[in-house]
């Protein structure tokens, strides 16, 4: 990134692709959301970010994709300080990021290839090319055949993973996911995570949060656990996943957004 | 290209989902433009007729009715010779029989079967720009022609003039404060219209910013569709000013030849172009004016 209009994140196998440096956030004086936290993140891997209830962890993913800033600390992408980008810069800097809520965050009224293929218009894709992408996700998401139908029509399970398409097709180098499988059924959840799974396989970071130790156990990933706005525990503290990706690429690699 | 196409759906798509509310938008600004327009006719027409009538004769001179057609030109002879007069020209009383008669058109002929007696003859005085400038000189003038013996009336249409000029400056500015009334409408208009958009696509915004899209591509499409609305309202009210004009042209077909005009003075083209970006500008403005105070876009 050398210019606040940067279309990507830099992905360096060498460095983290997010590093938080001593990050406080505080909504209010005697509470803070997060307190003097410092985590890496490393490119292709699938982070949890553990903890109850207020524990911090829609705030952190709120830092990641710059939706607030951070009252003291660093936020580094790709070695960058993105800490206090101008808006605009925060613009371009989201299309290089998928964002899966709990929520879902859909817009009922459109179609499902509309919702899906949203972060391709914003990226400046002819109407053909959004079409054909979002297709092609849908049916990765086991949702082929349902894209002219509206959003606000589909079951719980089938909105979430609308919402993983959209946070997908646009090829992100970063993946958020805040409490993804929330709302899900177990079958539903399983077909998330397997999903998410295969985007890090992929080159993808996903940095996923939740409350779901069920879920964490029977699928260990590197885990970083939060607590009233502290990091009181990291196991391990390099995924296997991680270690292979590091050992097998030996270059480094640049994945941009089409934007 | 593809994001310019993309921003032209959207804004078309905001107008789709929500047609009731723009119809309404719309039929509003329609009706405060038409006021605004048809006003703006008026004193057009006003300005027009106010200027064809300073520009005839500036004093009518009468001649008694015993006066005999050497009169007239001996009259006629002596008025020209004289400082601050142009040129005179008389008017027998056939003539102004048959110059009343043309004035009423096609009703002509009830003047015509009146007695020449009923027309007295008269000057037609023209004056220097000069003099014509000059009240003071003019009312000299007309008070020593007023004098002359065969003389029996001189009219110098002071007042009237006087009169006229200041209905068509209230004319011109009654026009001009609907006008702005108008345009403060229009945004007004399109500043809600734009805030009942982006209330009811609150969700779509959200979604469009997290996937990085920047303000101006968020709201540009409400400011399209501002513009549009009012466009389109200016447009139709322009229509039914013409409609209007027309219709009422049927009805004063009559009357015109006798104000001196033979048809109402419609807008030009270039005026009828800048009426229709002006209100498309009031437009961007009113929904700039929404967009700014909407922290959400």
């Amino acid at each position: 990134m050398t210019s606040s209009r940067t279309r990507g994140i830099e992905v360096d196998s060498r460095l983290p692709i997010v590093r938080l440096l001593r990050v406080s956030r505080f909504y209010r004086p005697d509470r803070p959301a997060l307190f003097d936290l410092s985590l890496d993140v490393h490119p292709g891997e699938v982070l949890y970010v553990a903890g109850a209830s207020g524990a911090g962890k829609s705030t952190l993913l709120r830092l990641l994709h710059l939706t607030e800033t951070p009252d003291t600390g660093t936020i580094l992408f790709g070695g960058h300080d993105v800490t206090s980008l101008k808006r605009s810069a925060v613009a371009f800097m989201r299309r290089s990021m998928g964002m899966i809520f709990q929520d879902f965050r859909l817009v009922d009224d459109l179609s499902v290839t509309a919702n899906v293929g949203l972060p391709l218009e914003i990226a400046g894709l002819g109407g053909r090319e959004i079409t054909r992408r979002s297709e092609a996700m849908l049916e990765r998401v086991g949702l082929s055949g349902r894209g002219d139908e509206l959003a606000g029509g589909l079951s719980g399970g089938e909105q979430q993973r609308v919402a993983i398409a959209r946070a997908l097709v646009g090829r992100p180098s970063l993946v958020l996911a805040d409490e993804p499988t929330g709302n899900l059924d177990a079958y539903s959840a399983d077909l998330v995570l397997d999903l998410l799974e295969s985007v890090a396989s992929a080159g993808s970071t996903v940095v996923l949060a939740t409350h779901d130790r069920l879920l964490m156990s029977a699928r260990p990933q590197r885990t970083v656990a939060l607590d009233r706005g502290r990091l009181v525990g990291a196991s391990p503290t390099e995924s296997r996943r991680r270690r292979r990706h590091r050992e097998a690429t030996a270059d480094d690699r640049r994945i941009e957004n089409t934007g | 290209m593809h994001r310019v196409v993309h921003i032209l759906r959207r804004t078309l798509d905001g107008i789709r989902r929500r047609p009731w509310l723009h119809l309404l938008s719309v039929v509003t600004l329609a009706a405060a433009f038409t006021s605004f327009a048809a006003t703006y006719t008026a004193a057009l027409n006003l300005d027009n007729l106010v200027a064809r009538w300073v520009g005839t004769a500036e004093l009518t001179v009468y001649l008694r009715q015993d006066a005999t057609a050497d009169d007239l030109i001996r009259l006629a002879e002596a008025v020209s010779s004289t400082e601050g007069v142009a040129r005179v020209e008389p008017v027998t009383p056939t003539l102004a029989r048959e110059g009343f008669a043309e004035g009423l058109g096609s009703h002509g002929e009830l003047a015509r079967g009146l007695p020449e007696a009923a027309f007295p003859a008269s000057l037609e005085v023209h004056l220097t720009e000069r003099l014509s400038r000059d009240q003071r000189g003019r009312n000299d003038l007309a008070a020593r022609l007023a004098e002359v013996e065969m003389v029996g009336d001189v009219e110098a249409y002071d007042g009237w003039f006087e009169r006229l000029s200041a209905i068509s400056l209230v004319g011109r500015l009654s026009a001009w404060g609907l006008g702005l009334v108008a345009l403060v409408v229009a945004m007004l208009v399109v500043a809600a219209s734009v805030r009942a958009g982006v209330s009811s696509r609150r969700r779509e915004i959200e979604v469009l910013r997290f996937v990085g899209a920047t303000d101006r591509y968020v709201r540009l499409p409400f400011m399209l569709e501002g513009a549009l609305e009012a466009a389109l309202a200016m447009g139709i009210a322009l229509i039914v000013l013409q409609l209007g004009i027309g219709w009422f042209e049927g009805f004063a077909v009559d009357v015109l030849p006798l104000l001196g005009a033979e048809s109402i003075a419609r807008p030009g083209g270039m005026t009828l172009l800048v009426l229709l970006l002006g209100g498309a500008a009031a437009g961007i403005f009113g929904s700039r004016l929404s967009l700014r105070r909407l922290e959400e876009v």
